[in-house]
Protein backbone atom coordinates (compact mmCIF):
# COMPACT_ATOMS: atom_id res chain seq x y z
CA UNK A 1 0.00 0.00 0.00
CA UNK A 2 1.66 3.29 -1.08
CA UNK A 3 2.22 6.02 1.44
CA UNK A 4 -0.80 8.36 1.72
CA UNK A 5 0.93 11.72 1.18
CA UNK A 6 3.06 10.27 -1.61
CA UNK A 7 -0.04 8.93 -3.35
CA UNK A 8 -1.90 12.24 -2.98
CA UNK A 9 0.95 14.17 -4.59
CA UNK A 10 1.39 11.56 -7.33
CA UNK A 11 -2.33 11.57 -8.16
CA UNK A 12 -2.26 15.34 -8.64
CA UNK A 13 0.44 15.22 -11.31
CA UNK A 14 -0.98 15.97 -14.79
CA UNK A 15 -1.03 12.87 -17.03
CA UNK A 16 1.12 14.46 -19.74
CA UNK A 17 3.85 15.31 -17.21
CA UNK A 18 3.75 11.75 -15.87
CA UNK A 19 3.96 10.29 -19.37
CA UNK A 20 6.81 12.57 -20.43
CA UNK A 21 9.05 11.84 -17.41
CA UNK A 22 8.18 8.13 -17.47
CA UNK A 23 9.22 7.93 -21.13
CA UNK A 24 12.46 9.85 -20.56
CA UNK A 25 13.31 7.57 -17.65
CA UNK A 26 12.67 4.42 -19.70
CA UNK A 27 14.92 5.68 -22.49
CA UNK A 28 17.62 6.61 -19.96
CA UNK A 29 17.29 3.20 -18.26
CA UNK A 30 17.58 1.44 -21.64
CA UNK A 31 20.77 3.39 -22.47
CA UNK A 32 22.14 2.55 -19.02
CA UNK A 33 21.28 -1.12 -19.63
CA UNK A 34 23.14 -1.13 -22.99
CA UNK A 35 26.18 0.60 -21.47
CA UNK A 36 26.33 -2.05 -18.74
CA UNK A 37 25.86 -4.91 -21.19
CA UNK A 38 28.76 -3.60 -23.26
CA UNK A 39 30.97 -2.80 -20.26
CA UNK A 40 30.95 0.91 -21.07
CA UNK A 41 30.69 3.98 -18.83
CA UNK A 42 28.94 7.28 -19.32
CA UNK A 43 32.35 8.82 -20.01
CA UNK A 44 32.81 6.39 -22.94
CA UNK A 45 29.45 7.42 -24.38
CA UNK A 46 30.42 11.08 -23.95
CA UNK A 47 33.61 10.52 -25.94
CA UNK A 48 31.77 8.59 -28.66
CA UNK A 49 29.27 11.42 -29.08
CA UNK A 50 31.83 14.25 -28.59
CA UNK A 51 29.85 15.52 -25.62
CA UNK A 52 30.82 16.37 -22.05
CA UNK A 53 30.21 13.85 -19.26
CA UNK A 54 27.93 16.32 -17.49
CA UNK A 55 25.74 16.55 -20.59
CA UNK A 56 25.39 12.76 -20.75
CA UNK A 57 24.60 12.73 -17.03
CA UNK A 58 21.79 15.25 -17.67
CA UNK A 59 20.47 13.13 -20.54
CA UNK A 60 20.31 10.11 -18.27
CA UNK A 61 18.72 11.91 -15.32
CA UNK A 62 15.24 11.02 -16.56
CA UNK A 63 14.30 14.58 -17.49
CA UNK A 64 15.81 14.90 -20.93
CA UNK A 65 13.51 15.42 -23.88
CA UNK A 66 15.30 13.16 -26.37
CA UNK A 67 14.91 13.98 -30.05
CA UNK A 68 14.74 11.16 -32.59
CA UNK A 69 18.04 12.48 -33.98
CA UNK A 70 19.77 12.08 -30.61
CA UNK A 71 18.36 8.58 -30.15
CA UNK A 72 19.57 7.68 -33.67
CA UNK A 73 23.08 8.87 -32.83
CA UNK A 74 23.17 6.94 -29.55
CA UNK A 75 21.85 3.78 -31.24
CA UNK A 76 24.49 4.23 -33.93
CA UNK A 77 27.51 4.61 -31.61
CA UNK A 78 26.31 1.87 -29.24
CA UNK A 79 25.21 -0.40 -32.07
CA UNK A 80 22.04 -1.31 -30.19
CA UNK A 81 18.34 -0.58 -30.35
CA UNK A 82 16.94 1.85 -27.79
CA UNK A 83 13.36 2.12 -29.01
CA UNK A 84 11.45 -0.65 -30.71
CA UNK A 85 8.06 0.26 -32.14
CA UNK A 86 6.13 -2.88 -33.05
CA UNK A 87 3.78 -2.49 -36.04
CA UNK A 88 0.88 -4.76 -36.86
CA UNK A 89 1.47 -7.32 -39.61
CA UNK A 90 0.25 -6.31 -43.10
CA UNK A 91 -3.49 -6.86 -43.58
CA UNK A 92 -4.33 -6.45 -39.90
CA UNK A 93 -7.07 -3.89 -39.39
CA UNK A 94 -6.60 -1.22 -36.79
CA UNK A 95 -9.47 -0.80 -34.37
CA UNK A 96 -11.61 2.17 -35.37
CA UNK A 97 -12.88 4.52 -32.68
CA UNK A 98 -16.44 3.86 -31.53
CA UNK A 99 -18.96 5.78 -33.73
CA UNK A 100 -20.32 7.92 -30.91
CA UNK A 101 -16.85 9.04 -29.89
CA UNK A 102 -15.91 9.60 -33.53
CA UNK A 103 -18.96 11.89 -34.08
CA UNK A 104 -18.17 13.73 -30.89
CA UNK A 105 -14.60 14.28 -32.09
CA UNK A 106 -15.86 15.59 -35.47
CA UNK A 107 -18.17 18.02 -33.65
CA UNK A 108 -15.30 19.26 -31.50
CA UNK A 109 -13.05 19.73 -34.54
CA UNK A 110 -15.80 21.69 -36.39
CA UNK A 111 -16.19 24.03 -33.41
CA UNK B 1 19.81 8.99 22.67
CA UNK B 2 17.28 9.61 19.89
CA UNK B 3 15.55 6.69 18.26
CA UNK B 4 14.21 6.14 14.76
CA UNK B 5 12.04 3.68 12.85
CA UNK B 6 12.20 2.66 9.19
CA UNK B 7 8.82 3.06 7.48
CA UNK B 8 7.55 2.01 4.03
CA UNK B 9 6.92 4.67 1.42
CA UNK B 10 6.47 2.67 -1.78
CA UNK B 11 7.09 -0.95 -2.70
CA UNK B 12 7.26 -1.89 -6.36
CA UNK B 13 8.48 -4.89 -8.35
CA UNK B 14 11.74 -3.11 -9.24
CA UNK B 15 12.58 -1.11 -6.11
CA UNK B 16 11.46 -0.37 -2.57
CA UNK B 17 11.50 3.07 -0.99
CA UNK B 18 11.57 3.68 2.75
CA UNK B 19 11.97 6.68 5.03
CA UNK B 20 13.07 7.52 8.55
CA UNK B 21 10.63 8.36 11.32
CA UNK B 22 12.31 10.04 14.27
CA UNK B 23 10.97 9.27 17.73
CA UNK B 24 8.33 11.81 18.79
CA UNK B 25 7.54 12.96 15.26
CA UNK B 26 4.28 12.37 13.38
CA UNK B 27 5.77 12.34 9.90
CA UNK B 28 8.83 10.69 8.40
CA UNK B 29 11.59 12.87 6.96
CA UNK B 30 10.32 12.32 3.41
CA UNK B 31 6.67 12.99 4.31
CA UNK B 32 7.76 16.21 6.03
CA UNK B 33 9.68 17.22 2.90
CA UNK B 34 6.59 16.64 0.72
CA UNK B 35 4.33 18.46 3.19
CA UNK B 36 6.66 21.47 3.32
CA UNK B 37 6.91 21.95 -0.44
CA UNK B 38 3.90 20.34 -2.15
CA UNK B 39 1.59 23.36 -1.93
CA UNK B 40 4.20 25.97 -2.76
CA UNK B 41 3.74 26.94 -6.44
CA UNK B 42 7.45 27.71 -6.70
CA UNK B 43 8.28 24.07 -6.00
CA UNK B 44 5.27 22.14 -7.26
CA UNK B 45 6.97 21.18 -10.54
CA UNK B 46 10.02 19.73 -8.81
CA UNK B 47 7.91 17.90 -6.23
CA UNK B 48 5.92 16.36 -9.08
CA UNK B 49 9.16 15.42 -10.82
CA UNK B 50 10.46 13.71 -7.68
CA UNK B 51 7.31 11.66 -6.98
CA UNK B 52 7.02 10.49 -10.59
CA UNK B 53 10.65 9.43 -10.55
CA UNK B 54 10.22 7.48 -7.33
CA UNK B 55 7.08 5.83 -8.69
CA UNK B 56 8.78 4.89 -11.98
CA UNK B 57 11.88 3.58 -10.24
CA UNK B 58 9.74 1.43 -7.95
CA UNK B 59 7.61 0.03 -10.75
CA UNK B 60 9.64 0.12 -13.97
CA UNK B 61 13.32 1.08 -14.05
CA UNK B 62 14.72 0.22 -10.61
CA UNK B 63 16.68 2.74 -8.56
CA UNK B 64 19.51 2.97 -11.05
CA UNK B 65 22.50 5.10 -10.11
CA UNK B 66 21.90 7.37 -13.13
CA UNK B 67 18.82 8.77 -11.37
CA UNK B 68 20.87 9.92 -8.37
CA UNK B 69 23.80 12.19 -7.65
CA UNK B 70 26.32 11.47 -4.88
CA UNK B 71 26.45 14.05 -2.11
CA UNK B 72 29.83 13.99 -0.43
CA UNK B 73 31.98 10.97 0.33
CA UNK B 74 29.42 8.73 2.06
CA UNK B 75 26.38 6.71 0.97
CA UNK B 76 24.25 9.85 0.73
CA UNK B 77 22.78 10.66 -2.67
CA UNK B 78 20.18 13.07 -3.94
CA UNK B 79 17.57 12.51 -6.59
CA UNK B 80 19.02 13.71 -9.90
CA UNK B 81 16.71 16.35 -11.30
CA UNK B 82 18.85 17.14 -14.29
CA UNK B 83 18.46 20.90 -14.06
CA UNK B 84 20.12 22.04 -10.85
CA UNK B 85 20.04 25.68 -11.93
CA UNK B 86 16.29 25.84 -12.40
CA UNK B 87 15.31 23.31 -9.73
CA UNK B 88 16.89 24.54 -6.49
CA UNK B 89 15.43 21.81 -4.27
CA UNK B 90 17.33 18.89 -2.82
CA UNK B 91 15.99 15.56 -1.59
CA UNK B 92 18.59 13.37 0.07
CA UNK B 93 18.55 9.60 0.43
CA UNK B 94 20.62 6.53 1.14
CA UNK B 95 20.74 4.52 -2.05
CA UNK B 96 21.94 1.06 -1.08
CA UNK B 97 21.45 -0.63 -4.43
CA UNK B 98 19.09 -0.70 -7.43
CA UNK B 99 16.32 -2.14 -5.25
CA UNK B 100 16.56 -0.34 -1.90
CA UNK B 101 16.47 3.39 -1.18
CA UNK B 102 15.98 5.10 2.16
CA UNK B 103 14.55 8.58 1.62
CA UNK B 104 15.50 11.37 3.97
CA UNK B 105 14.61 15.03 3.95
CA UNK B 106 16.04 17.99 2.13
CA UNK B 107 15.25 21.57 1.38
CA UNK B 108 15.73 24.66 -0.67
CA UNK B 109 19.20 25.34 -2.05
CA UNK B 110 19.28 28.86 -3.40
CA UNK B 111 21.69 29.65 -6.19
CA UNK B 112 24.01 31.60 -3.88
CA UNK B 113 24.57 28.48 -1.73
CA UNK B 114 27.48 26.60 -3.24
CA UNK B 115 27.82 23.74 -0.74
CA UNK B 116 25.05 21.93 1.12
CA UNK B 117 27.13 22.37 4.31
CA UNK B 118 26.46 26.11 4.12
CA UNK B 119 22.72 25.65 4.53
CA UNK B 120 21.64 24.36 7.94
CA UNK B 121 18.50 22.63 6.66
CA UNK B 122 20.43 20.69 4.01
CA UNK B 123 23.39 19.96 6.24
CA UNK B 124 21.09 18.55 8.94
CA UNK B 125 19.32 16.31 6.42
CA UNK B 126 22.64 14.87 5.19
CA UNK B 127 24.00 14.46 8.74
CA UNK B 128 20.85 12.64 9.82
CA UNK B 129 21.10 10.18 6.94
CA UNK B 130 24.77 9.51 7.71
CA UNK B 131 23.85 8.80 11.33
CA UNK B 132 21.00 6.50 10.22
CA UNK B 133 23.36 4.66 7.87
CA UNK B 134 25.91 4.24 10.66
CA UNK B 135 23.26 2.98 13.10
CA UNK B 136 21.86 0.46 10.60
CA UNK B 137 25.32 -0.82 9.72
CA UNK B 138 26.19 -1.28 13.40
CA UNK B 139 23.01 -3.31 13.79
CA UNK B 140 24.06 -5.28 10.70
CA UNK B 141 20.76 -4.58 8.97
CA UNK B 142 20.38 -6.23 5.60
CA UNK B 143 20.27 -3.59 2.89
CA UNK B 144 19.11 -6.01 0.28
CA UNK B 145 15.79 -6.11 2.07
CA UNK B 146 14.93 -3.38 4.53
CA UNK B 147 11.54 -5.10 5.01
CA UNK B 148 13.39 -7.09 7.63
CA UNK B 149 13.91 -3.97 9.73
CA UNK B 150 10.82 -2.01 8.68
CA UNK B 151 8.91 -0.97 11.78
CA UNK B 152 11.80 -1.81 14.09
CA UNK B 153 13.21 0.93 16.30
CA UNK B 154 16.92 1.79 16.26
CA UNK B 155 19.09 4.07 18.34
CA UNK B 156 20.47 6.98 16.35
CA UNK B 157 24.23 6.95 16.70
CA UNK B 158 26.78 9.61 15.88
CA UNK B 159 24.53 12.66 15.61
Amino acid sequence: MPNKIFEEVLNNVPKDVKRSIARSMRIAARIDEILKEKGLKQSDLAKMLHKSESEISKWLSGDHNFTIGTIDKIEDVLDAEIINIPLKPAGTKSKMPRPSKSKDLTRRIKK
Amino acid sequence: MKKFTIIDILQGPKAKFYSVLLEGKRQSEFEEFLTNFRDNPEFSEIIQNIVIKIDQMARVTGAREIFFKPEGPSMVFRINIGRDETYPLRLYCLRYNDQVVLLGGGGYKDLSTVRYQDKEELNNAVKLLRAVDKSLKEEEASFTDLDLVSGKQFELKGL
